[in-house]
């Protein structure tokens, strides 16, 4: 069933990925590094991009996995997503 | 039928039980996986393998170390359930249904098999011998005990973690949804010091066709007083026992029943006509008969209207020697 896209908002997709992750927001700095500093995965990379497909209703393909690992990035990811959508 | 019945025994070092307070509403919240297992790392576990995993560590901490002082690939797990996934089960098939495939959540999707929960308790315990999961209908708990304790007693391990873990069945119909997990560690008899509790167990099959005609339901308890005798044999104080009955009102049931309360006694209290949509129930009374049994045996009979039938005792009495495996 299709989602409302959420408007970008830096502090909700902070949030977003602080849940994801399972720690706590403030961990997830703009500049922390989601592999080398927040033990992210390969499986908790396609849960974020499942996560952020479903909640922003873009479709970001694993082609681009390699840019989902900061905040700034993946920010940076989803604003181009959003304005070519 | 079954005509000689294999009896499995084993001892028992830890007892290990995560279940909701009594009284609780349905569906309420009860375990934080946070606060029972850890920070991070346990959130995505269906939450069975979260109460398998709090269960563990109770068990294993009640175990004297002996899971430490065994070689990693001298321990093993066997886990009972029918219902641990289910959930899951149902969120991916939503999912699916819903939004497309490409939305299942990547993090849960592993576990729509559910050999994956019990083998999650073998990394957390580097259980390296073997991993087992049955999913017999209602009595696959005590099936995990009953394979468990006849590995250890064949030499093939030293400790083996095993019971049964559920969670409510979002498909339980009329039967009742059961949650939470228990665990025993088992460990060869002749290891074990005098005076440790110890386990036997006995599986049974009785084909519910076979019980349509009269002579066939007098067939079927025959075999069922026959496993009873063998499970409890050498048990001086077999009047004191605490019979419990899990049934759920099936044919087979009633059979089992029957056969039970004409050889233990007519005090032993009727299984409930309910059934659960689980196999927690008989290995949750096992722990309990364990933890709180000051001494008594504990004998536990489960029935399923698809013919499975498992007899369980845990007793403090020192039995003459391990009864004569047959199967």
């Amino acid at each position: 069933m299709a989602q409302q896209s959420l408007a970008l908002d830096l502090e909700d997709l902070r949030e977003t990925i602080a849940n994801i992750l399972d720690i706590d927001t403030a961990e997830v700095t703009d500049d922390a590094d989601f592999v080398e500093d927040l033990d992210m995965d390969s499986l908790l990379a396609l849960e974020i991009l499942v996560s952020l497909e479903r909640r922003y209703q873009v479709k970001i393909g694993e082609e681009h996995m390699k840019e989902v690992r900061s905040l700034r990035s993946t920010h940076s990811l989803l604003a181009n997503k959003l304005e070519s959508a | 039928m079954t005509a000689r019945p294999h009896v499995a025994e084993a001892a028992v070092s830890g007892v290990g039980v995560t279940l909701p307070p009594a009284g609780l509403a349905p569906g309420a919240a009860w375990f934080d996986h946070r606060s029972q297992l850890g920070p991070r790392g346990y959130k995505y576990l269906p939450e069975a393998c979260q109460y398998l995993l709090a269960a563990a560590r109770a068990a294993v901490a009640g175990s004297d170390g002996l899971l430490e002082r065994c070689p990693e690939e001298r321990r093993g797990a066997v886990v009972g359930t029918n219902s641990a996934v289910a959930e899951l089960h149902s969120v991916i098939d939503r999912t699916t249904r819903t939004e497309g495939a490409d939305f299942v959540s990547p993090m849960t999707a592993p576990f729509f098999s559910v050999n994956l929960v019990g083998a999650r308790l073998s990394t957390e315990h580097l259980l390296k011998g073997f991993n087992l999961t049955v999913t017999s209908p209602r009595v696959a708990g005590v099936e995990a005990l009953h394979l468990a304790a006849h590995e250890v007693a064949g030499g093939r391990a030293d400790a083996v973690l095993a019971g049964a873990t559920e969670a409510p069945d979002p498909y339980a119909a009329d039967a009742l949804p059961e949650t939470g997990a228990a665990l025993l560690v088992l460990r060869p008899r002749a290891s074990a010091a005098p005076g440790t509790t110890l386990l036997r167990s006995c599986l049974l099959f009785l084909p519910p066709r076979a019980l349509t005609t009269a002579a066939g339901r007098e067939r079927a308890q025959r075999t069922v007083v026959s496993a009873l005798d063998a499970v409890t044999a050498g048990l001086a104080g077999a009047d004191g026992t605490d019979v419990r009955l899990v049934t759920d009102g099936s044919p087979v049931a009633r059979v089992v029943s029957d056969a039970v309360r004409g050889r233990r006694g007519p005090d032993v209290p009727p299984g409930a006509d309910v059934p659960r949509a689980g196999s927690l129930e008989a290995v949750a009374l096992l722990a309990d008969g364990v933890s709180s049994g000051r001494g008594r045996a504990r004998l536990v009979v489960t029935a399923a209207r698809e013919g499975n039938v498992a007899i369980a005792m845990t007793t403090t009495e020192p039995l003459p020697g391990p009864p004569r495996q047959t199967g």
